[in-house]
């Protein structure tokens, strides 16, 4: 496995956005309740579904921070082991 | 090799998953725990791993929901059986043990 954040699971983890190609996106941070294909849902102190596309997240994966871009995690979460993995 | 890999990396995330679902039912947020149980579930189906059994008692066989007791369903003991009802849809659920 090249990278294998890639395919871990993002459900509980703690995320921030560092980067967005729409400006109202950035600096949202929180811990993730849902993901989709296209977008992760993200509750802070109010729930906010955020698209994956154009997006640089950073994601609490065992502890350690790791940068991930929106587009290369554009799949059903239970496709991306098989595709990424 | 390959489906091994990837069976390992889903049993991972799908103890993960029901990590989650305990604590969003705890939150009495059975809106989650439905929806974790459903990623499971699909993780499960796609790589050919079977839920373990403390996983599939959690959940009600008909609906799928996530069973937490005294939130979704109610637990009783009788005549050597573990009878749980799930609080949405009515299914009575019922598992021998050994005394």
């Amino acid at each position: 496995m090249k990278n294998n954040s890639l395919v871990e699971e993002y459900i509980g983890a703690s995320i921030e956005i560092i980067e967005s190609s729409d400006k109202k996106y950035e600096n949202i941070h929180g811990k993730v309740v849902d993901e989709t294909k296209n977008t992760f849902k993200i509750e802070n102190h109010r729930e906010r579904i955020v698209p994956k596309k154009g997006c640089l997240f950073n994601i609490a994966i065992n502890d350690s921070w790791k940068t991930i871009k929106g587009e290369d995690i554009m799949y059903r979460p239970e496709d991306r082991i098989k595709k990424l993995g | 090799m390959v489906k091994r890999r990837h069976q390992k990396m889903a049993r991972k995330r799908i103890d993960r998953l029901f990590e989650e679902a305990k604590k969003a039912a705890s939150d009495e947020r059975m809106d989650r725990a439905d929806r974790y149980v459903e990623l499971a579930r699909k993780l499960g189906m796609r790589y050919n791993v079977s839920l373990i059994s403390q996983y599939r008692r959690r959940i009600c066989k008909k609906c799928y929901s996530y069973m937490h007791p005294g939130v979704s369903c109610r637990v009783r003991l009788r005549d050597g059986m573990l009878i749980t009802k799930c609080n949405r849809c009515g299914t009575i659920n019922r598992y021998v043990y050994q005394r």
